[in-house]
């Protein structure tokens, strides 16, 4: 949020940055393989999407990785099993009715045995305050960077005495808003704790709009996810690492991965994550 | 190093040793004084003084004091410095005796221009070595971005001074990192010297008398840094009469007012700035833009009083902030201040003291909502310091001259108060203040040995104390470059010793004449540094926080070594070249995990590594100083890298600010008294970074309706700084109009206008990678320009 505030002022004020595609020659690299296991509370089925990486001018998505084994078991000795229905790379678990995957305070340990190397990662699904109410309102130039419209807000209140990682999905018109932002937040407040046990404080509350607002008729819906401390890092990482230009740019570095050869001596490694999320919801229509 | 010591030691002592001998020859006498300048008392720096019977001389020093111990006699002593015209004076020495000179300007009928205030040979003649001296008149020659005369830009024109790009903060000096420069204004460290994030820098040229940048060969009465001291001396004010300077130019409007107080004995100087884009915005602004804030100023104040020849009294203060903001939203404000008082003394004819108090602070706040309303968050932090600095200069004889001194600084580091408040309920989660004492003693002498053979040898010994005050914690051993988890934390009460460092420095250097106008000079210095500057983006941000040296972290070591020739050719040693090489390796540098925490973050030391770093490297610099057209060439070849545990597979990498090539030429033509033509050209190998190789589709939401990947580049063999961007160069111009020359007109006036990045380039700051906005599942390079096209200038300056 800062540096946004620092990257709308800069250009603003010199009229200068610019930026223009060009085209580069990259090294080849290795492809390795790729995990996106980001599973929730939420009803329905759940998707671990397997693929392997690739040169990264490839213009066409990653190749899918095909006929890998996939499950997940928890510390009350359940093994959810996940299987490639479409031969497409996304691993599904799909429950009995009313079953769900995550619950509060469970571990959860996957496993992946892919090219004949076996993978393994670890998570706890953490708990998650509700979304208590969301409002909008009409708001006419008190701010002079966002355009006249209307803006939601959520109310949530951080728990208490501990340090809480959050993840935040907006929905305009049930479609996801900004797909390739990821809005993140530790204990309700911006860039570091401070909001320990606090209602969700402004910008957080706010960040579920999008940059005109809504409009009489949209609706808005909320997903507020708990995750780790470690995936609040690696999503922070992929938010700078994918977005790093300007005068501040960090230093270009590879993300982190949670995700562990169990040869700890084996060549090939995996990059990706495992998280684990409880999810609380809310959504409010425009009228 | 110990055998450099003990060689040092024994040349001290004989030195002293050789003192007694020469007592049994005739005795000796002082001659003193004072050099100033005729026209508005400003002491001149530099100045030499010359007995032309004894073929030895001395020079004045910062404050326009020289003392020379002479056996007595009849002499003829020459009054010499560059831009003005030489003082002949019979003198009679059987006792000791002041003399106080005021030199007069040479005027320009000549048509000769000089933008030097070194003497003719001071290239060639001088110890000191690695040291550029730019004064403000040479400063202002320059063509300047958007018209601004700006000390920061001046600088990075000079060889191995590099920048991470253009309009970064601060400068990087022989391979070092933006914190390991000393800024100082009047003595006083400047922690932010950037206006705009680095666009201008915070020193006004109408208060500034000139610039020194100390890169190599540092002496021993400075230290704190590892790389470079920049020595930004004030104006002392016209003590004849009132002055007013000011000018108006795109970004700033400038007002300064000089004059003498208490009939002479004293003056003043009063400047100051303010950008006026706002005020000249504002009555086109909309409604939903009038609470906007945008803008910058600075106060630069000095005062000095003369109560004697032998005492005087030096008042100095800076004072200037940028704010930026939107009432009620958002507000985000930064700026130093600087306070200095300096009195210098002379015991008898051969003692010069001078002792400063110090006091410096570098604050910020940000702030989100409205002060007392019930969502509102607030976020300051800021760095104080308070020191105190005697320093001695004993003239001790025409072959010696001890310099010693100690200095004892306080910082209380304040990084991070904060409070969150939400919907009227509120968080307090401010850092604790962390507290140091840094200390040092220094003795060093010049010693001239025959006539070819000047050494400057001496040791400075610094002490640092971490003091109490905030939780000490100690870690795990972590994997590199992966976040470390607390061991053990324990609550230092304040003012009780934490963590104690002491480091001997050893500064050495030497001068040999090979002719009348060549010479070799050489030079040793380790260096420590105690306090750290956490920044971890490619321009520094003004949100980043100055850090002490704890129990987790180490003091910065640095250890230079250099070797130049210089030779002086042309009419009046009207081309001063030199060529100098370096080697620095430097020890604990600080380096950042992958995605740390840097800032409000209590266990920050958690989140840092550190490595080694090497730079080293050749400096050209041909500089014509007389004669109508004046400028110089730079030209660096140099190298700067870095090696720490979990980066680039533990293998050395180039600094983000590695450039192998940088080429300046600056020049300036004197068509006549009225038109002043520059010009300058800047050329620069591009700056490492890194590029990927694969990219991770990292599908993020996974839901057959709603899915949604990021495209993440990743470089499976780990490398850093596997690539260069494209070279960086510029051709900048500028023409300056003077009004008519009359006698004792008045008020007078010139305009500047400018041209910048006269063919347009595009040059590039960065190329960074991501995904096509247009095709998501693409992907794309993009190179990102600060600067990217020509910009002119006018500005238009007066004095009365």
């Amino acid at each position: 949020m800062r540096t946004k505030i620092i990257s709308i002022l800069l250009p603003v004020i010199l009229c200068l940055g610019c930026q223009k595609v060009i085209n580069v020659k990259l090294d080849e690299g290795v492809a390795q393989l790729s995990v996106s296991a980001f599973i929730n509370s939420k009803s329905g089925s759940q998707y671990i999407v397997l693929s392997q990486t690739a040169a990264y001018f490839n213009n066409a998505p990653c190749p899918a990785a095909l006929g890998a084994t996939v499950s997940i078991t928890d510390n009350k000795g359940n093994t959810f099993n996940f299987t490639d229905y479409n031969n497409n790379g996304w691993y599904t678990w799909t429950p009995v009715a009313g079953d769900t995957l995550v619950h509060p305070g469970n571990s959860y340990t996957l496993s992946i045995a892919y090219g004949g190397e076996n993978y393994q990662s670890f998570a706890i699904a953490n708990p998650v305050p509700a979304i208590d109410s969301m409002n909008y309102e009409f708001r006419k130039g008190d701010n002079p960077i966002l355009p006249k419209a209307y803006y939601t807000s959520f109310y949530a209140q951080d728990i208490k005495d501990r340090p809480d990682y959050y993840w935040i999905k907006a929905f305009k018109n049930d479609s996801l808003l900004s797909p390739q932002q990821l809005d993140l937040s530790i204990d309700g407040a911006i860039g570091g704790p401070g909001g320990d046990g606090l209602p969700f404080i402004v910008p957080v509350r706010e960040s579920i709009n999008p940059f005109k607002g809504y409009v009489l008729g949209d609706t808005c819906a909320v997903e507020l996810h708990s995750i780790s401390a470690e995936t609040y890092y690696f999503f922070l990482q992929v938010q700078i690492q994918t977005t790093n230009g300007g005068l501040f740019a960090e230093p270009p570095a590879n993300v982190a991965t949670n995700i562990k050869n169990t040869n700890a001596k084996a060549v090939a490694k995996a990059v990706g994550f495992f998280n684990v999320a409880m999810v609380s919801t809310s959504g409010k229509k425009i009228k | 190093m110990k055998t450099l010591f003990i060689f040092l030691l024994h040349l001290f002592f004989s030195s002293v040793f050789s003192q007694k001998i020469s007592t049994v020859q005739p005795a000796s006498h002082t001659f003193s004084g004072y050099v100033k300048d005729a026209k508005n008392g400003e002491i001149i720096i530099g100045a030499t003084i010359f007995v032309k019977e004894l073929k030895t001389g001395a020079a004045s020093n910062v404050y326009g004091f020289y003392s020379i111990s002479i056996p007595e006699g009849n002499y003829t002593v020459v009054y010499n410095s560059l831009g003005y015209l030489p003082v002949s004076k019979q003198i009679r020495l059987y006792n000791d005796t002041s003399s106080n000179v005021e030199l007069v300007e040479e005027v320009k009928q000549l048509q000769e221009v000089t933008v030097s205030a070194e003497n003719e040979d001071a290239n060639v003649k001088n110890v000191e070595m690695s040291i550029n001296k730019l004064d403000i008149k040479s400063i202002k020659k320059i063509p300047a971005l958007l018209g601004e005369v700006d000390v920061i830009r001046s600088i990075q024109l000079l060889p191995g001074v590099t920048t991470v790009g253009e309009g970064a903060s601060g400068f990087n000096v022989r391979g070092g990192t933006i914190d390991q420069n000393l800024v100082l204004l009047d003595e006083a460290p400047v922690f932010n010297s950037s206006h705009l994030f680095g666009f201008f820098s915070v020193f006004n040229p109408d208060a500034v008398k000139d610039v020194k940048l100390i890169k190599g060969g540092i002496p021993a009465q400075y230290g704190g840094r590892l790389s470079s001291i920049l020595d930004v001396r004030m104006k002392d004010g016209n003590n004849k009469k009132f002055e007013v300077n000011g000018g108006v130019g795109i970004i700033f409007s400038r007002l300064s007012v000089e004059g003498p107080m208490a009939k002479g004995k004293g003056s003043f100087i009063v400047a100051g700035r303010r950008s006026y884009v706002d005020v000249l915005a504002k009555p086109f602004l909309n409604s939903d833009l009038k609470g906007s804030k945008f803008y910058f100023y600075d106060l630069t104040a000095k005062a000095n009083y003369t109560f004697s020849d032998k005492n005087r009294l030096f008042l100095s203060g800076y004072l200037g902030r940028d704010v930026f903001g939107a009432a009620n939203v958002f507000g985000f404000n930064w700026g130093n201040a600087t306070g200095t008082l300096r009195w210098n003394h002379v015991f008898g004819e051969k003692v010069f003291l001078n002792t400063s108090l110090i006091y410096s602070n570098y604050d910020y706040s940000v702030e989100f909502g409205s002060n007392g309303g019930r969502d509102h968050f607030l976020w300051k932090s800021k760095i104080i310091n308070y020191s105190v600095k005697p320093e001695f200069t004993y003239f001790l004889n025409t072959k010696n001259t001890i310099r010693f001194g100690a200095q004892s600084t306080y910082y209380n580091f304040v990084p991070g108060t904060a409070r969150a408040t939400s919907l009227g309920a509120s968080t307090d989660f401010s850092l604790k203040d962390k507290f140091a004492l840094e200390s040092a003693v220094y003795i060093s002498n010049e010693q001239k040995i025959g006539d070819l053979i000047i050494l400057e040898y001496g040791l400075r010994i610094s002490s640092y104390q971490y003091l109490g005050g905030d939780s000490v914690y100690t870690f795990n051993y972590a994997e590199p470059n992966t976040r470390k988890l607390v061991n053990t934390r324990t609550f230092a009460p304040q003012n009780t010793d934490v963590q104690n460092y002491n480091n001997f420095e050893p500064r050495f250097a030497a001068k040999i004449d090979i002719t009348e106008s060549s010479s070799i000079k050489l030079s040793y210095n380790r260096t420590t540094q105690y306090l750290h500057l956490i920044s971890n983006t490619a321009a520094s941000i003004p949100l980043d926080v100055w850090t002490p040296s704890t129990n987790n972290i180490k003091p910065q070591i640095s250890d230079q070594e250099a070797i130049g020739y210089f030779k002086n050719f042309g009419k009046n040693n009207m081309y001063e070249t030199s060529v100098e090489t370096y080697y620095k390796y430097m020890q604990n540098q600080i380096d950042y995990i992958d995605g740390a925490q840097l800032r409000l973050n209590q266990y920050l030391e958690a989140d840092l590594m550190t490595g080694i770093g090497r730079a080293y490297g050749a400096e050209l610099y041909v500089r014509k100083t007389k004669g109508k057209f004046t400028g110089w060439i730079s030209y660096t070849l140099a190298r700067t890298e870095r090696k720490v545990d979990g980066i680039n597979q533990n293998n050395w990498y180039p600094n983000r600010f590695d450039k192998l090539h940088n080429l300046n030429v600056v020049s300036n033509y004197t068509l006549n008294a009225r038109i002043e033509f520059s010009a300058n050209f800047v050329f620069m190998t591009g700056t490492p970074t890194t590029f990927p190789t694969n990219r991770i589709d990292l599908v993020v939401a996974a839901d057959p309706n709603n899915s949604a990947t990021i495209i993440v580049p990743h470089n499976s063999q780990g490398s850093r700084n596997n690539y260069r961007i494209p070279p960086y160069h510029r051709l900048d111009l500028s023409v300056t109009l003077y009004q008519k020359k009359k006698e004792h007109r008045k008020w007078e006036w010139f305009v500047v206008a400018s041209v910048y990045n006269v063919y347009n380039r595009l040059n590039p700051f960065s190329v960074y990678f991501q995904q096509n906005p247009d095709n998501v599942q693409q992907t794309q390079a993009v190179q990102y320009s600060i600067i990217g096209r020509v910009i002119p200038a006018v500005s238009f300056n007066f004095k009365f």
